[in-house]
């Protein structure tokens, strides 16, 4: 399962909109496209969404098929579960509720049986439903019982574990703290005794507490139950009957083996996150409360601070591949003039490298410095009448594009001469692009990053 | 990379008042239930159907080549009835998709051969891989990815996506643009 979301992941970069994966911008140890960057303006610096540098705090929950706030203590108390909506355990789509009517025998009068509402689920994808199971229908929608999990006092009693755990930790920093004050109190004197006192209490209570917690019932690899005989037979696996291995891993609490053991499960709930700078702790992203909203409070997002630079169009290889044409394009997404100047980057050999592309050649850099003017808001890209067909370098290898806070270049590669052992590999490049940007006391400051840039298609 | 240029052969396009640029090749079935707002593309070969039921595109929303606009049939207590199709704006709908969803929010992303389900409602900024097949009465929340058959949740866009569609949608029906657009019959 976990494969396969991978590839779905790299089909959306590659996706027409996205080929976002051919130019990434260094930021500490990893290489990322500049829109899963952030930027924060009072660091002046890069800041990857995962990174340690980057503290996630979850603003609010909802349920991803109502899109409704649910208030935080209920989410915790419903363990992030939708309240109403069920997913389908033969696929993961959402269940819709089905009305139906049956007839009961009405013991006063026979010949007038009454009519009672029911309510049954089923997929709309793969048409599974809850009688299917045998789940007795249910009197009004949505209220289905949750299945049981077996392992529940095993959980109850680990997380009761953890709590004490970490309350005990918690505590014993504090002592250690304490010691220290009674220390430095003696020291100096003049400390209440009430302080010496509690913090010596303290200190005997979390001695006390012994945390006790039994072993779980685990087994090691050879105690494992051979595999079941109809595995072996010729009949072989009844396919009907069991479950994929992508059906077990989307319930990891029970893991159903036969069809007839899968049982619905509640939506999981999605929440809304801000993000924030643990260095300045400025607040980087702030998403609006509303579920539906695409709005943002906050919106420090790469793409609106940092030159972009793309590749113009496919670059066009010697036949031998050693060599290519390369036309980069560079963008000013703010709304001041910017300088910038590409320099040749200077490899640096470390343990890290490797979770970078690696460099397959040189490229031949403009040398001076360039100005591109700023984004203009008011322009819209409606107005801009040249398209963006048929565009020739002038001498001095510039490209005149329709879009004025854009500039290109024309580049050449240089391949290293060290062809893979893969004829067909990527070719990867490097550079530094160094531009001004205004700091917060409105100063202009040089910052630079290294780019790395995928010029074969 | 930088957005690539469509050549579309002028012979083959019509512009409205509105500047909205319908291949002659699509089929557009009850035109006087289809509203395109102004500046959509409707390449060859797509059909929209709105003899079933109002279809709605809002401006600069990219409907490529073979894609299918099908308004779908909601069961009701009193029998049944079509609901009608609103797309947003700056939607960019790729190739060979089929779309039978009630709504369609603006800066959404639908890759090739995807089939949306009968009501779907995809919110905005939320963007749907190609190949994906969306189960009926989906809600696909914003700036969510959906991909798989059925699709299912596989991971969030990026932040900017919304300046990164407008770019995309606008950008598209500039490179569209043949000198005498329209003129040539
Ligand atoms: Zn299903
Ligand atoms: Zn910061």
């Amino acid at each position: 399962m976990k494969g396969k979301d991978i590839t779905a992941k790299k089909r959306f970069e590659k996706c027409t909109l996205y080929d976002v994966e051919r130019v990434l911008y260094k930021n500490g140890s990893v290489a990322k496209p500049l829109c899963r960057l952030l930027y924060c303006r009072f660091c002046n610096d890069l800041r990857y969404y995962n990174s340690d540098l980057i503290q996630v705090e979850v603003d609010s929950h909802y349920c991803m098929h109502a899109l409704d706030n649910v208030p935080t203590t209920e989410a915790i108390m419903k363990k992030n579960r939708s309240r109403s909506y069920w997913q389908c355990p033969a696929c993961p789509s959402v269940l819709t509720q089905k009305q139906s009517w049956v007839i009961e025998e009405n013991p006063e009068k026979p010949e007038e049986p009454f009519q009672r509402k029911t309510h049954y689920m089923q997929c709309p994808f793969c048409h599974w439903s809850t009688r299917d199971l045998g789940i007795p229908d249910a009197p009004t929608a949505g209220s289905w019982p949750e299945k049981e999990n077996l392992n529940q006092s095993r959980i109850n009693e680990l997380y009761e574990y953890t709590k004490q755990l970490s309350l005990q930790q918690a505590s014993l920093s504090k002592s250690k703290a304490s010691r220290k004050i009674t220390k430095v109190a003696g020291k100096i004197g003049g400390f209440s005794p009430m302080l010496l006192n509690y913090s010596m209490r303290d200190d005997g209570s979390a001695k006390k507490k012994p945390i006790e917690l039994d072993n779980p019932k685990t087994r090691t690899l050879e105690e494992l139950d051979d595999l079941p005989e109809e595995y072996l037979s010729e009949d072989g696996l009844d396919f009907w009957k069991t479950t994929s291995l992508k059906q077990r891993f989307d319930q990891p609490e029970y893991q159903p083996e036969l069809t007839k053991d899968l049982y619905p499960r509640r939506l999981t709930m999605g929440v809304k996150r801000s993000l924030r700078c643990r260095q300045c702790d400025h607040n980087l992203l702030k998403p609006e409360f509303s579920p539906s909203s695409i709005k943002f409070k906050m919106h420090l997002i790469a793409t609106s601070f940092i030159p972009e630079i793309r590749l113009f169009k496919p670059s066009a290889f010697s036949t031998d591949s050693l060599s290519a044409n390369v036309f980069l394009t560079v963008t000013n997404p703010t709304h001041s003039p910017m300088n910038i100047i590409l320099l040749p980057f200077c490899e640096e050999e470390n343990e890290e490298s490797y979770r970078f592309p690696k460099i397959t050649g040189k490229i031949m850099l403009p040398a001076d410095s360039y100005e591109i003017p700023a984004k203009d808001t008011l322009l819209d890209y409606s107005c801009l009448t040249k398209t963006t067909e048929n565009l020739q370098p002038s001498e001095d290898g510039k490209i005149v594009l329709p879009q004025p806070n854009k500039i290109a270049f024309n580049c050449t590669y240089q391949s290293d001469g060290v062809e893979s052992s893969e004829g067909a590999a990527d070719k990867w490049v490097a550079l530094r692009i160094k531009h001004d940007t205004l700091d917060q006391k409105q100063q202009s400051i040089w910052i630079s990053h290294v780019v790395f840039i995928k010029i074969s298609s | 990379m930088e957005i690539r240029v469509e050549n579309c052969d002028r012979k083959h396009f019509l512009e409205t008042t509105t500047r909205n640029r319908v291949s002659k090749m699509a089929g557009l079935f009850g035109s006087q239930n289809i509203v395109l707002s102004g500046k959509v593309f409707v390449g060859p070969t797509c059909v929209i159907r709105g003899d079933l039921a109002h279809v709605r595109v809002g401006k600069y929303s990219m409907i490529r080549d073979g894609t299918i606009l099908r308004p779908s049939l909601k069961h009701f207590n009193k029998g049944v009835a079509f609901v009608p199709l609103t797309i947003g704006e700056h939607c960019l709908i790729e190739e060979n998709v089929v779309v039978s969803a009630a709504q369609i929010g603006s800066f959404v992303n639908i890759g090739k051969n995807a089939v949306i389900g009968k009501r779907a409602v995809i919110k905005e900024c939320a963007v749907i891989l190609p190949d994906a097949v969306l189960a009926p009465d989906t809600v696909v929340p914003p700036f969510a990815i959906f991909g798989g058959a059925p699709a299912r949740p596989v991971g969030k866009v990026p932040d900017n996506h919304q300046e990164a569609i407008t770019e995309l949608t606008t950008t598209f029906y500039q490179n569209t643009k043949v000198e005498d657009f329209g003129k040539g019959k």
